[in-house]
């Protein structure tokens, strides 16, 4: 259920991202949601649920970002091998810690794409400017906190009620013999 | 028979990961350079385009209520200064009318293939890429409609892009705009040749050597050359032309004929792109 929410979400961000958003003018930036959905599932999903997850976002922002279908769910699965492994070290599942680390996710994951186009497919080029990346950058630190909030109560709304649901059954199914 | 049951469910999950990993992996790896969608791109895209196309009709409505409301606040100065322009369009008109027939009469005695037209097809731009590094649009016409992968798309100001690919219903183009795009254009007035590339926001005209006659003002058209794109289709007007001391090319940057950011209607020509199949 939890699984099937957080694809639900992603593609009610990314229809939100490719509809509303970019009609924003260039000078306040175009948030990168799904990006800000990825950080939350790096640091607070189970790890299989969530690598599940984000190859799945990877697929299909492919359809409506760039030309080079394959790339982002090279790019996403990366970038949450990074941060899942840098989480191992630092206590980056807090709140507070979100706005630092999707800041220096979105410039690592821009450098990635950058060197993944640019090495890998011919005559591959992607758009590189400095002043509209470091805005989108401080825009995703600015989000990150807010976002990770509702992410959050999110996950625990209807983790609590699945684990409600299987307790409910559970104590249904307890002796089959009388039944 | 519950313990049994509880230690094979973390076993499951990893080889459900494991079983969902090598799918991805394997759709993945295969669609790397191939620049085409594959069936699981295409199911997503024909969802999710559904998706969009009920958000942009909302959005429109919105945009529309509220572009009519602000409309009525100086209606009254607005509605004689539209007169005004109207009887100065009305003139314009008239003189374009007989030139456009005198033209067209002129045109079809000297090429009558020319003069007919390539059949098109109305689209509407339902979404934009979400990403900083690329310029596409998602538009709501797809292979059932016959669009294919290379097809022109243009406006009546000028040059879109081209169809990158597409699903059932809808259709990705890559603007040209996009860096990734390359498009055989001429300068109208000196006739000069060059390669049009997308900076994100604007053009560049490459290959140009530096004797060359552009100046700034200059109208950029498509040559036709590529077989891509129709000639004299307008591209944009010089903006810049910078002739460095090292180097043969001249710099020189086009500003579009399209505004990309009020794209909402787009007409793809419906003719087959031989390079791009």
């Amino acid at each position: 259920m939890l699984t099937f929410i957080f694809i639900t979400i992603g593609a009610l961000l990314l229809v939100i991202q490719t509809s509303i958003t970019t009609m924003l003018p260039d000078w306040i930036g175009q948030p990168d949601l799904i990006f800000l959905l990825v950080i939350y599932l790096s640091s607070r999903f189970e790890v299989y649920r969530g690598a599940a997850i984000t190859l799945l976002l990877g697929l299909t922002m492919d359809i409506y970002a760039g030309i080079n279908p394959g790339l982002y769910p090279i790019i996403y699965l990366g970038l949450y091998a990074v941060i899942r492994l840098s989480s191992r070290h630092l206590i980056v599942n807090e709140a507070s810690h979100q706005p630092p680390l999707a800041a220096a996710g979105y410039l690592l994951m821009s450098g990635a794409i950058y060197l993944f186009v640019t090495l890998t497919i011919p005559d591959g080029e992607v758009l590189w400017s400095w002043r509209s990346l470091l805005l989108q950058d401080i825009i995703i630190a600015v989000l990150a906190f807010p976002s990770y909030q509702v992410l959050s109560l999110v996950q625990t709304t209807f983790s609590d009620r699945r684990k409600r649901s299987l307790f409910i059954n559970r104590s249904k199914s307890g002796n089959r013999f009388i039944q | 028979m519950r313990k049994r049951g509880k230690k094979s469910r973390p076993l499951r999950k990893f080889l459900f990961f494991i079983f969902f990993v090598t799918i991805f992996g394997f759709l993945t790896i295969s669609s790397i350079g191939q620049r085409e969608f594959s069936a699981p791109h295409k199911i997503i895209f024909e969802i999710l385009g559904t998706a969009q196309t009920g958000v942009t009709g909302l959005r429109n409505l919105g945009v529309n209520t509220w572009q009519h409301y602000v409309a009525l606040w100086n209606v009254r100065t607005e509605n004689l200064q539209l007169r005004l322009e109207i009887k100065k369009y009305q003139e314009m008109n008239s003189k374009y009318q007989e030139a456009l027939a005198t033209n067209l009469r002129l045109n079809s005695l000297l090429d009558l293939k020319e003069s007919l037209p390539a059949p098109t097809l109305t689209a509407q731009v339902i979404g934009r890429d979400p990403s900083q590094w690329f310029k596409t649009l998602t538009i709501n016409r797809g292979t059932s409609s016959g669009v294919t992968r290379g097809m022109p798309v243009v406006t009546v100001e000028g040059v879109v892009g081209q169809i990158f690919d597409g699903a059932n219903h809808y259709a990705k183009v890559i603007q040209a705009i996009d860096p990734n795009s390359a498009i055989d254009v001429l300068v109208q007035r000196s006739r000069t040749q060059g390669i049009l590339k997308g900076t994100g926001s604007t053009y560049k005209l490459q290959y140009v050597v530096k004797n060359s006659d552009v100046r700034v003002g200059d109208t950029v058209i498509t040559s036709g050359l590529s077989g891509t794109f129709p000639k004299a289709i307008p591209v944009g007007t010089v903006s810049s032309v910078v002739s460095n001391r090292r180097g043969m090319f001249l710099e020189i940057d086009i500003t579009p004929a399209v505004d990309f950011n009020r794209l909402e209607n787009v007409v793809i020509v419906m003719t087959p792109n031989k390079l791009a199949e």
